[in-house]
C-alpha cells in the first residue's frame, strides 16, 4: 500500500497558501522578526516569527463569523485552504482528524485558583472544536510530543491508514507564539536574540515561530495509481535516545538508530535531507554526529528554521509539505542563516537555492524527551 | 493482528492494582502526589531521579515500573523492540498551571518545571529507566475509547515486528491521578487475554 501527499496547507508570515510560503522561501525571505522583551512580558528580547492578528483575522473572517483563538482560526483557515481544491469529503465518517501541537490554546490558560476552570485549554477539545467545524464526528487523535509531533502525526497517518478504516487523513499542525513558551526556551537559554544560524559556527540559539500546517493524507494500492509527482511517504521510524529529558544525546544514538531503521529498507538514493536544524548548539551537532554515523555526510542539508523559525508542533508537517515542494519543484533550498562549518563532523550544507533533479528525501526531527523521527519521502517519476 | 495483554497495572484513588489485585493504598485524606511517593517507597525501587519529576511523570513511571516487575523488560539492558504508546485527556496541563505561576507577577521560570509542560517527558523518564530505544508515542484526546489509538497499536505491532509494547492511559490533573497500562504482546495462545476494544474499556471500570 501507497500512502500519499494528497494535498496541503501551509500558514505563516510568509504566506497563506503553501506556493506563497514556497515562492517567499525561494527567494529567501525570513518570518522571523526581532521582539523587545515588553511585547510578550518575557525578561529578554528576541526573535521570533509571528503571524499578523489582523492579517489572520481578515483572512478568516471570510469563511466564519465564529469568535475563536487564534489557534483554532489558523489550523481551521489551514485546513480549509488545503481543501479548497480537492474531492476530500471532511465530514465523511472514514475521514479522521489529527491535530498535531505541543501547547494548544496555553496562552489562555489560568492560573489554579479556587477551581478555575481551564477546559478550554484541554487539546482535545481544540481539536474537536476545528473537526467539528467541518462537520466530522469522528473522536478526534491528538498527537503532543515535543518537537517530533508533526512527522509522527504523519507516521501516525499513514499507519492508520494502513489499517483500511479511513479513507483520509487531515493531520493539522500549529501552535501559536506565546510567553508561556518563549519565557521556557529562555529560562534553557535556549533561544537567539538575532535570526537563528542553523550548523553555523556562530549559531546561538532557535526562534520560535508560529504557523499552521495542513497534510491530508490518503493510501493507493499500487504505484500505478499515482500521477507523476506525487509524493509518498515511502518509510519512517520513530525512536528514543533513552538518555536524558532535556538534551539530546551527545552521541546521536537515537537519530542514528532511526535513520540506520530507514536506509536499510530500500534503495538508498537520497537527493537531500531537510535537517531539525534548530540552531541550538546541541541539537545541530548531535544531528551532525548521527547524520555521519548513517554515511549521509555528503547528502545536501538543509534547515528551514531560519525562514519559519521553530514552530513546535507545526514544524515536522511544515517542513515535510516544504520538503515535498522541494521535491516536485526539483530545487534544492538554501539553508538559510549558514557560513561557516560550526559543527564537529562537516556536512554538506545547501548554501545556494538550485536546480537539480530530485527524487526523494530524508525528513529528520528531534525534541526533548529524548525522541527523535525519520521520514523518507519519494517522488513518484515522470 | 491479535494482540494479548500479559499484565496490567492501574493507579487510581490513592490505590494500585496489578492484574486487578490491590497491591497497594493509601490513606483516603492524603493527597495524590503524597500518596505517589508512599507507593514509590512499599515497592522499593532506588531511582533517586523519581523525585525531581512532576507529577504525571510520576505517576506513569510507577504504574510502568510496577508493570515491568519480574518481566525480562526491567532494568537496563537496551531493548530496541519495546514501544511505548501512551494517551491522556489533560496533557501537561497540570504541569502548565504550575508553571504559569512562575512567569507571573513572581517571574522566575525555570528550566526544571519547563520541560515538565510536555506530555511525553513521562515516555523520556520511562524510556531512560529501562533503556527503551523503540518507538514511543504520546497521544492526548478527551475519550478513553478513542479507536484510532487501539488502531494504531495494532499497525504498529505489525509494521515495526514489535515484540512488546506498553500502552494506556496515563493522566494527573489537580490532584488526581489515574493510569492504566498495559503490557501487550502478539497473541500466541487462545486463552490470553486479548487486547481488544471492549477488554480495555472492561479494565478501566
Amino acid at each position: 500500500m501507497f500512502i500519499y501527499l494528497k494535498s496541503n496547507n501551509i500558514i505563516s508570515p510568509l504566506g497563506f497558501s503553501t506556493e506563497e510560503n514556497f515562492t517567499s522561501v525561494k527567494s529567501g525571505k525570513t518570518g522571523v522578526k526581532y521582539y523587545a522583551s515588553d511585547t510578550l512580558g518575557v525578561s529578554e528580547n528576541f526573535c521570533a516569527s509571528i503571524i499578523d492578528n489582523e492579517l489572520l483575522d481578515s483572512k478568516f473572517s471570510l469563511i466564519s463569523e465564529k469568535k475563536l483563538p487564534k489557534f483554532e482560526k489558523m489550523a481551521i483557515l489551514s485546513v480549509f485552504n488545503a481543501t479548497k481544491n480537492t474531492s476530500v469529503k471532511l465530514s465523511d465518517k472514514k475521514t479522521l482528524f489529527i491535530l498535531s501541537t505541543t501547547k494548544g490554546n496555553i496562552e489562555y490558560l489560568k492560573e489554579n485558583k479556587s477551581n478555575s476552570d481551564n477546559s478550554e485549554v484541554f487539546l482535545g477539545y481544540s481539536a474537536k472544536i476545528i473537526a467539528e467545524f467541518f462537520g466530522n464526528t469522528n473522536e478526534p487523535l491528538v498527537i503532543s510530543n515535543a518537537c517530533i509531533s508533526g512527522l509522527t502525526a504523519a507516521i501516525t497517518a499513514k499507519r492508520l491508514l494502513k489499517t483500511g478504516n479511513y479513507d483520509n487523513i487531515v493531520v493539522v499542525g500549529a501552535d501559536v507564539v506565546t510567553k508561556f513558551v518563549v519565557s521556557g526556551f529562555q529560562s534553557f537559554k535556549a533561544l537567539s536574540e538575532q535570526t537563528c544560524k542553523p550548523f553555523d559556527a556562530q549559531r546561538s540559539g532557535l526562534n520560535i515561530g508560529e504557523a499552521a500546517a495542513t497534510a491530508i493524507f490518503s493510501a493507493v494500492k499500487t504505484e500505478k495509481e499515482l500521477a507523476p509527482g506525487t509524493i509518498i511517504l515511502e518509510n519512517e521510524a520513530i525512536t528514543n535516545d533513552a538518555n536524558h529529558i532535556s538534551g539530546p544525546s551527545r552521541t546521536g544514538a537515537g537519530l542514528f538508530l532511526g535513520l540506520d531503521k530507514i536506509l536499510k529498507n530500500g534503495d538508498n538514493e537520497i537527493s537531500f535531507i531537510n535537517a531539525h536544524g534548530t540552531a541550538t548548539p546541541y541539537n545541530d551537532e548531535m544531528e551532525a554526529i548521527a547524520f555521519t554515523g548513517a554515511g549521509l555526510e555528503n547528502v545536501p542539508t538543509n534547515s528551514f528554521k531560519a525562514y519559519f523559525g521553530h514552530t513546535l508542533g507545526a514544524a515536522g508537517i511544515l517542513e515535510l509539505i516544504m520538503s515535498a515542494v522541494s521535491l516536485q519543484n526539483n530545487l534544492l533550498i538554501k539553508s538559510l542563516g549558514y557560513e561557516k562549518n560550526g559543527v564537529s563532523k562537516p556536512l554538506n550544507i545547501i548554501t545556494k537555492t538550485q536546480e537539480k533533479t530530485l527524487n526523494s528525501c530524508i525528513k529528520t526531527v528531534s525534541g526533548f524527551g529524548g525522541c527523535n523521527a525519520v521520514g523518507l519521502l519519494k517522488k513518484i517519476p515522470d | 493482528m491479535d494482540l494479548s495483554v500479559i499484565k496490567y497495572c492501574q493507579i487510581k484513588n490513592n490505590a494500585c492494582f496489578l492484574n486487578g489485585e490491590n497491591i497497594f493504598q493509601s490513606s483516603e485524606e492524603k493527597t495524590a502526589d503524597k500518596s505517589l511517593v508512599e507507593l514509590y517507597r512499599s515497592r522499593k525501587i532506588k531511582y533517586p531521579k523519581f523525585f525531581k519529576m512532576d507529577k504525571l511523570a510520576k505517576t506513569g513511571f510507577l504504574a510502568v515500573d510496577i508493570l515491568l516487575e519480574n518481566t525480562e523488560l526491567y532494568g537496563t539492558e537496551p531493548k530496541y523492540n519495546t514501544g511505548i504508546f501512551l494517551l491522556n485527556s489533560s496533557a501537561s496541563l497540570d504541569t502548565d498551571e504550575v508553571y504559569l505561576e512562575t512567569i507571573g507577577d513572581n517571574y522566575f521560570p525555570s528550566p526544571s518545571v519547563f520541560v515538565y509542560t510536555l506530555p511525553n517527558i513521562v515516555m523520556g523518564e520511562i524510556s531512560i529507566r529501562h533503556k527503551f530505544f523503540g518507538e514511543n508515542i504520546f497521544f492526548v484526546s478527551s475519550k478513553k475509547n478513542n479507536f484510532a489509538f487501539y488502531d494504531y497499536v495494532n499497525q504498529a505491532f505489525i509494521d515495526n515486528q514489535m515484540k512488546y509494547a506498553i500502552v494506556g492511559w496515563v493522566d494527573y490533573y489537580r490532584q488526581k491521578s489515574d493510569a492504566l497500562v498495559m503490557l501487550i504482546k502478539k497473541q500466541d495462545k487462545e486463552t490470553e487475554l486479548k487486547f481488544e476494544k471492549n477488554t480495555i474499556l472492561n479494565l478501566y471500570k
